[in-house]
């Protein structure tokens, strides 16, 4: 990953960071409000728009994984996507980041909307089945009834709608910001 | 809490990877090994053990309580042995989760970046993760300015069930001006960075590594019990 400016890196960092403080937010809602759905209701449209966003403005392979790779280290003592201090967690995390940017620079030369709807859906796919490899991992009794479970039409309907929504907003949200100075000075760093 | 005694790399080696892996790999009657070492910890870093088991007790409770029944449902075999299977494996994810949190309470995140640069990770992703560290605050403190100068405008970002569409629509007016302020921060920082004459490709130079005895030792220890883990 060579010839990435300090600009782009900051702002790989200060998004990363961005999202961080909504997760440490979003856990809080769940505690003040007694709601476990709280925080993930937050996490699934924010998570997913957030790296659109950082993709769409970077544009340079392993902008997701740094970011991923970020909020995974900065997480690691709190209870995002598990126990603090579980290590497995990192690993599933920095995983989604590679993941990501291979899929957009897979889809490199098709249009931006479909790769933030296709991103935007895998998210939440990622962590759900990410859960289920560290279970088989550990090898938690009933984890292959659960992954049996999982594809059902409405479970798989709901992810993709959710993460594709999200995928779609972090779209709209680039391209409402893609003309600021910020953003183009940021872009004119190489 | 005493957390100056370790070296980042001992934690990282002895209680995130080691004595984890240990606590699972190892065969039941040896399980008090990766339990003595976890009391060692306790001690030597003078843990406080009622902070500990504030920040574990919503994670072992239900877990323990979880693994059994999803063992008595699923596990083959006589009911007695399906109990004592749930058991088992709640005690060894007990004890990957204890290290886990043990982790955490000794370690400060801002240890990361420079644990990375000593090994020769490319400082500039160190850097990155550093100034994103002191970034949250500065983050923090700009989203409150800007969700109080929303409020003033005369949004409401009070959570109910009922008025829940409405609190996400609120939430999301928000992301625009957070973004932007976000990036804004971002470029300065940077051009700070330049400015000191920062290049995240050239050489600096690194802190050199300094192990202590207790460093030294809970990486024998836990090697050991890891060792342990392959006896049959």
């Amino acid at each position: 990953m060579k010839g990435w400016a300090t600009t782009k890196l900051l702002a790989v960092g200060a998004l990363a960071v961005l999202d961080v403080v909504i997760i440490l937010f979003s856990q809080m809602l769940t505690l003040s409000t007694g709601i476990s759905m709280a925080s993930g209701a937050i996490l699934i449209f924010t998570e997913p728009i957030l790296i659109i966003i950082c993709l769409s403005i970077i544009n340079k392979f392993g902008a997701a994984t740094i970011f991923m790779a970020i909020i995974s280290l900065l997480t690691l003592p709190t209870t995002y996507s598990g126990p603090p201090g579980f290590l497995p967690k990192i690993i599933v995390i920095i995983g989604l980041g590679f993941a990501i940017d291979s899929i957009y620079w897979l889809f490199k030369k098709s249009p931006k909307i479909l790769t933030a709807l296709i991103i935007g859906a895998i998210v939440p796919f990622w962590y759900t089945y990410g859960i289920i490899f560290v279970g088989k991992l550990f090898n938690i009794p009933g984890i292959d009834r659960i992954l049996n479970l999982l594809p059902t039409p409405v479970f798989l309907i709901a992810m993709l709608m959710a993460g594709a929504l999200a995928g779609y907003l972090g779209h709209l949200s680039y391209q409402k910001i893609k003309n600021t100075s910020v953003v183009i000075r940021i872009q004119g760093n190489e | 809490m005493n957390n100056t005694k370790l070296d980042f790399w001992a934690k990282i080696i002895s209680v995130l990877i080691f004595l984890p892996l240990s606590a699972f790999l190892v065969q039941p009657r040896y399980l008090i090994l990766p339990l003595i070492a976890l009391i060692t910890i306790f001690i030597i870093l003078k843990i406080s053990f009622r902070s500990f088991l504030q920040e574990s007790k919503n994670y072992i409770i239900p877990l323990t309580i979880g693994l059994i029944v999803l063992s008595s449902i699923f596990s083959p075999g006589h009911i007695a042995g399906r109990l004592t299977l749930g058991l088992l494996l709640s005690i060894r994810f007990a004890l990957l989760i204890s290290f886990g949190i043990i982790f955490s309470m000794i370690t400060n995140p801002i240890e990361f970046p420079s644990g990375f640069i000593r090994v020769g990770v490319p400082h500039k992703y160190g850097v990155t993760l550093m100034v994103g560290y002191r970034m949250m605050p500065l983050i923090s403190e700009k989203i409150s300015s800007i969700v109080a100068a929303q409020k003033s405008r005369g949004a409401s970002f009070k959570f109910s069930i009922l008025r829940m569409g409405l609190f996400f629509k609120q939430l999301f007016s928000l992301i625009i001006p957070i973004l932007h302020a976000t990036l804004e921060m971002s470029v300065r920082l940077s051009d700070a960075l330049i400015s000191r004459g920062y290049d995240p490709d050239g050489k600096i130079s690194y802190p050199t590594n300094k192990w202590g005895f207790y460093d030294y030792g809970l990486t024998f220890i836990s090697l050991f019990v890891f060792g342990l883990s392959f006896i049959k």
